[in-house]
């Protein structure tokens, strides 16, 4: 009887503690109207990349649909870094080299030290303690920041490209709306799209090794400042106004098409590096 | 970089006087304090041949790993702690170690009927399949439940567990339910204990049962997909249960467990909805000189974690369970099994033959020989409807019958080991390796990209015991494939003093590679003491890229070159 009288204890204790599990039935997902809001501080996503990384592809639909979804508010820039980007001579659809100075500089351990790809990068501020992260956290990386930290300034991207000299003159005109104590740095880079190349793929439905004409968008070019950008200024005040010009010629570069180029510029801090505002304009 | 070396020396010091200076002692009549440490440390070099550059490097060039443990018991209590330090962590174990801190602590009470447990533990049901924490110090593993634990042992047979806690994730403290809150109920029959009638019967029947449940707090998550915004509707609860049973006939054994889990859209599944099913088997049959081993099993997405958007190793509540051989010598682990949580069928057989000396085929000596195969196959999977293809994001995925396998053969090894005395002085190990290896898959390329491996192996292992303290061993082992880097030959040579040294020289030599520049050499120089239970060990060399396995549960080793120093030690 005592026994008997244990064993009930027991199994009634288990019986009270362990019954959770939720079962879930279809449809199981519905499709959510996204809020825009651009009174917020708009987003810079990195998507660092290689054409030689078999998740990349995929990564790089999510940051387009963010991008998509989020019109005005996130930016996405694709750094193609590291070993999965290096370029193989001897196979024809890899010897696209789409690095830079500044990708590699970003990539690196004296940049953001980014341990592989495909890894993100939201705003340059950390999520779960993590500065880069996987795909799974880019879409809450986002939400996070876009919805806590205030817009700190107005800025525009006006460009004057004549296609006769293939000469770009950028000008980047930075209002902030509030002040703030630190170091400004401005980076301006150019971004370009629709280039075609191999990249190699493992994700449905797409599952197919190597996609041979993959479109390429957004991808880093290089930077019309330093990788890490300029300093313009240190601690501004709300209403201050600078203005920086950077002009650029694009016979240095004949591999790039300048139709499909454009520029985006961000300010961050000079410090923590953290991306206090970004503005991008439309193709040249 | 002298402070850097200057911290690092003292580290070491701390943890080598360790054992000397904290033996097991009386503090209070009866109570005793055991312990154990370990540190592995490394000074790197850039290596250009192997892609080593300042830049991977990334300017840390010294890294160690280490833990110290202590336990501390007196009467029916025991507490212990483990502090570790990553100053940085190793090459190729995650960044996010990086740190020092107490991860492991905990006080035990225990009687004849009850034990119980708080703070950090390892717990297992039955094999694992529903619940297993443990450590893999190796591997960087490391899934400890903090919470309590509570052993009932109501009557002689019968014992029932409880777990109720958090995970382990590398530092990351447990907070506003940033992961997971595993609870978990087992309960074990050994039914010739409990019906006295069986007590000397010579049919001996265990049965067991768990249930095991995860609460992650968030009943949405929204996921970019297609140009819209998903909202993924989540179970906040996800079980996982299932039974065992251990059928024991004299030299005969049968063990199986079948695990369930319901739904459980994880970033590993790609969010499907499929619920998850698992069995083992292992049958068994020993008698003197010889042993028969069958094993099977069957994964259909069994992934199961306390975080769901974790995709790699850590925070795993269950552990899968691995079937094919774990190889010790270095070509033959060239190209280990992972475990696919999504879906595999395998089996395995092993066959272990002594013959006794003076028997025909023993000779004056005896003879071993140990026969293994072992094949991992994919699942069959079939797409739910005409419009979903296979592993969908927001369906279920994919329909697979129990026990289909697919055509992908993951992995295949088939292996004979013959192992022989030769006098007294002389022994012999001989080891024949057929593998297979599906390289996309096990380490997740894309499909086509490196394509299957298939490995012809032997090894020679010879010891030599020149005197009673002194013993010379050397290896000679050639890997043959078309595959991959091509071919390997590999050598060592070893020389043990008894009982405190030994020396050894050991080199890899990739000579088949299509490459030439990456026909590489792969040496190592070690030496080694031991001191009662301390040994220390130094090394300096290049070691190849590749991967380790523990139980199926597999890390990147990168390429690196340097001097390794490591030091064990328990007290």
């Amino acid at each position: 009887m005592k026994n008997i009288f244990r064993i009930s204890i027991v199994l009634l204790t288990g019986a009270i503690l362990f019954p959770s599990c939720n079962k879930i039935s279809d449809p199981y997902y519905s499709v959510k109207a996204v809020v825009v809001d651009t009174t917020w501080r708009p987003v810079l996503l990195e998507d660092y990349t290689g054409h030689l990384c078999v998740n990349c592809a995929p990564a790089a639909t999510l940051a387009a649909t963010l991008q998509e979804l989020y019109p005005a508010q996130v930016y996405v820039v694709s750094v193609h870094a590291g070993q999965f980007a290096l370029p193989i001579p001897s196979n024809p659809d890899f010897t696209g080299d789409y690095r830079c100075t500044a990708s590699n500089d970003w990539f690196g351990y004296t940049g953001f030290n980014i341990d592989g790809n495909p890894k993100g990068m939201v705003n340059r501020v950390p999520f779960n303690n993590k500065i880069s992260f996987g795909t799974s956290d880019w879409n809450e990386a986002v939400k996070k920041v876009k919805s806590t930290y205030s817009r700190m300034a107005v800025m525009t991207v006006h460009n004057v490209y004549n296609a006769a000299g293939s000469m770009l003159n950028s000008r980047i005109d930075v209002k902030f709306l509030q002040g703030y104590a630190g170091k400004v740095n401005l980076t301006v880079c150019i971004l370009e799209d629709s280039i075609i190349g191999g990249q190699k793929n493992i994700i449905p439905p797409d599952s197919v090794p190597l996609i041979r004409h993959y479109n390429f968008m957004h991808v880093l070019r290089g930077t019309l400042t330093g990788s890490f950008g300029d300093l313009i200024v240190t601690a501004p005040a709300n209403g201050d106004l600078i203005t920086r010009s950077f002009p650029y010629d694009f016979n240095k570069s004949p591999s790039w098409v300048p139709e499909h180029c454009s520029v985006i510029a961000f300010i961050s801090d000079a410090d923590t590096k953290e991306v206090l505002h970004v503005a991008k304009s439309e193709h040249l | 970089m002298k402070s850097q070396i200057c911290y690092f020396l003292g580290a070491i010091s701390i943890l080598f006087l360790l054992p000397v200076t904290a033996r097991s002692q009386d503090v209070i009549k009866g109570s005793e304090v055991h312990g154990s440490m370990q540190a592995d440390a490394a000074y790197y070099l850039t290596d250009p041949k192997t892609g080593i550059t300042d830049s991977t490097l990334a300017g840390k060039l010294i890294r160690m790993n280490s833990f110290a443990e202590v336990n501390y018991s007196l009467g029916n209590f025991t507490a212990g702690m483990r502090f570790e330090a990553y100053l940085p962590p190793l090459t190729g174990y995650d960044a996010q170690y990086n740190g020092t801190g107490v991860p492991y602590w905990y006080v035990n009470y225990k009687n004849n009927f009850i034990d119980v447990t708080a703070g950090n533990f390892y717990e297992q049901f039955g094999y694992g399949m529903m619940l297993r924490t443990y450590q893999e110090w190796t591997l960087g593993f490391d899934n400890s439940l903090r919470g309590v634990r509570v052993k009932v042992m109501p009557v002689k047979g019968i014992t029932f567990k409880g777990v109720y806690g958090v995970q382990r994730y590398y530092w990351e403290p447990y907070k506003d339910y940033n992961r997971g809150i595993v609870k978990g109920f087992d309960a074990d029959f050994y039914l010739n204990d409990i019906f006295t009638s069986l007590n000397d019967a010579k049919v001996k029947l265990t049965l067991g049962g768990s249930f095991v449940s995860n609460y992650q707090q968030g009943t949405t998550k929204d996921i970019p997909y297609n140009g819209q915004m998903l909202a993924l509707k989540l179970p906040e609860n996800v079980s996982n249960y299932g039974g065992r049973f251990n059928l024991n006939i004299g030299d005969f054994n049968w063990f199986t467990e079948y695990a369930h889990k319901i739904n459980d859209p994880s970033s590993l599944n790609n969010y499907i909805y499929k619920d998850g099913d698992g069995l083992f088997t292992n049958i068994s049959f020993s008698k003197p000189g010889l042993g028969i081993s069958l094993m099977s099993k069957w994964i259909d997405n069994m992934s199961y974690k306390s975080d769901r958007s974790v995709s790699n190793n850590m925070l795993n509540i269950n552990y899968l369970p691995a079937i094919t051989k774990e190889h010790s010598y270095a070509l033959a682990s060239m190209y280990p099994y992972s475990t696919q949580p999504n879906g595999e069928v395998g089996l395995s057989g092993t066959v272990t033959l002594h013959f006794a000396k003076k028997s025909p085929l023993g000779g004056k000596t005896g003879l071993s020989v140990a026969a293994n195969f072992s094949q991992v196959n994919g699942l069959q999977k079939k797409q739910v409807n005409d419009t979903t293809f296979i592993g969908q994001i927001g369906t279920l995925g994919y329909k697979s019958g129990f026990y289909a396998a697919g055509d992908n053969v993951y992995y295949q090894d088939a292996n004979i080991e013959v192992t022989k005395k030769f006098g007294k002085k002389w022994k012999g190990i001989f080891t024949y390796l057929y593998q297979t290896y599906n390289k996309d898959v096990i380490e997740s390329h894309a499909p086509g990209d490196f394509g299957t491996v298939y490995s012809q192996i032997g090894i020679a292992d010879i010891a030599w015991n020149i005197t009673k303290k002194h013993t010379l061993r050397w290896e000679v082992q050639g890997l043959w494939t078309k595959q991959d880097k091509g071919n390997w030959v590999a050598g060592l040579v070893e020389l043990t003093i008894s009982p405190a040294w030994f020396v050894s020289v050991v080199d890899q030599y990739n000579y088949g590679n299509t490459d030439a520049t990456q026909r590489l050499n792969y040496y190592t120089v070690s030496a080694g003491y031991t001191n009662h239970s301390t040994r220390i060990a130094l090394s300096y060399g290049r070691q190849r890229e590749g991967i380790i396995c523990v139980g199926g549960v597999c890390r990147y080793v990168p390429a690196t070159n340097g001097l390794t120093l490591t030091i064990t030690g328990s007290f």
